[in-house]
């Protein structure tokens, strides 16, 4: 655990084996715990003790971790870098710099990563706004990339939807699932789409001098890749 | 009197392997089990073993974890060029240090199920140590920290740390 130059604790971990927890990022000096019973040690621990709900109040920037085992996980605000696992239950991200989540099934919801987001589900649904990086295993789950610029998803059967809004390298793997990638904005990706059974559609013009790439490969599922 | 070993503990599977028999039949799936195992078995330094397979996954032992890793992180690579020949190869790994009680060629134990479910936490192309593992390692090595987790069926929380990509490739990925 970290403190600031102001002393003032710069990183959290929480470990609850089963609650709701719920993080806001706010204009404060100090962490607090505003719900639940729980302690927040000199090195930032969080000993939560038999709570159906635990809320804590931290400063814009705190990275947190959250080890829990079912309940959901709701964080908002400007967070720092932010590392979350559970087994069941819903996670909510506003906003984090790096952004790690894992779960055994539950929705996953990240606003924004100012830097990177991974997230490995094997059955919730994914949902991400807008990350540099995104990197999401979901076994079954589908998972949406709003506005992303380099990509790597690799999906058992759900749908993948990555719109990608400036050049990078987005890298689409899927069993079963349909794959859309929509291009945003005046650049053509060099594409290179491969699918054992599905049709594949390349609804871009074949650039001359290809900025970024798109590779995507899925057993039987559909591959669009669109112009948005 | 049971025989205990001390070493590295390491599962390995593949992402995505139910969704790919159900799409392609068992004979597909077949096919890349044992495309995984060669790999597996290739890779596999002079003080490792294959302890147990288990459908689409493998239990192995290794000596020590700085070989347990080498060979994770060679496998990792190896199934990315696998992909891009089309072979949807997706290996998760995790790695975890402790003590097994030896049954035969079988081990079991606490530590035996921590390295289980270590892996059920990893992504694709992914790998996991425990904080025994690391603690085995060099102290730089640039691991990125995941936090405590509560795995599946084990009373306490498990602190793990993930190889970071660019640990795994040149070029990251």
């Amino acid at each position: 655990m970290e403190a600031s130059k102001t002393g003032a604790l710069s990183s959290l971990e929480l470990t609850v084996r089963s609650a709701r927890v719920r993080v806001r990022a706010a204009d404060v000096v100090e962490p607090r715990v505003t719900v639940g019973t729980a302690e927040i040690g000199a090195d930032g621990r969080i000993a939560a003790r038999g709570s159906s709900a635990i809320e804590l109040e931290c400063p814009i920037g705190t990275d947190v971790t959250i080890g829990t085992t079912s309940g959901s996980v709701e964080c908002s605000g400007a967070l720092g870098r932010l590392s979350i696992s559970t087994h069941s239950g819903s996670v909510r991200v506003e906003r984090g710099t790096q952004v790690s989540i894992r779960t055994w099934s539950g929705a996953v919801a990240v606003d924004h990563a100012d830097e990177s987001c991974l997230v490995v589900t094997h059955s919730g649904e994914v949902q991400i706004g807008s990350a540099p990086h995104v990197d999401v295993t979901c076994s079954s789950g589908s998972a949406t990339i709003a506005a992303g610029r380099d990509a790597t998803v690799h999906s058992g059967s759900g749908a993948v939807h990555v719109c990608c809004c400036a050049p990078g390298e987005v890298d689409v793997h899927t069993m079963s699932g349909s794959v859309v990638v929509s291009i945003m904005g005046d650049w053509s990706p060099a594409c290179e789409l491969a699918s054992r059974s599905g049709r594949i559609d390349n609804l871009l013009a074949e650039p001359p001098h290809p900025t970024g790439a798109v590779a995507v490969a899925t057993a039987s599922g559909r591959i669009t890749v669109q112009a948005e | 009197m049971s025989t205990r070993v001390r070493g590295a503990l390491v599962f390995t599977d593949l992402a995505g392997f139910t969704a790919f028999t159900a799409e392609h039949g068992d004979d597909a799936a077949l096919q890349l089990v044992e495309q995984f195992e060669q790999l597996v078995v290739s890779l596999l330094p002079s003080d490792a073993r294959i302890v147990k397979q288990l459908g689409d996954g493998f239990f192995l032992f290794f000596a020590d974890v700085r070989s347990a890793l080498a060979a994770a992180t060679e496998l990792a690579a190896h199934a990315r060029h696998g992909v891009a020949a089309g072979i949807p190869l997706w290996p998760r790994t995790g790695v975890h240090f402790g003590v097994a009680v030896a049954r035969g060629d079988d081990l079991f134990g606490n530590d035996v199920n921590i390295a289980a479910r270590i892996t059920d936490l990893a992504g694709a192309d992914e790998i996991l140590l425990s904080a025994a593992a690391c603690a085995e390692l060099d102290h730089h090595a640039p691991f990125d920290p995941v936090g405590p987790v509560f795995l599946k069926g084990i009373q306490h929380p498990v602190r793990l740390f993930r190889v970071a990509p660019m640990a795994m490739s040149p070029t990251g990925r």
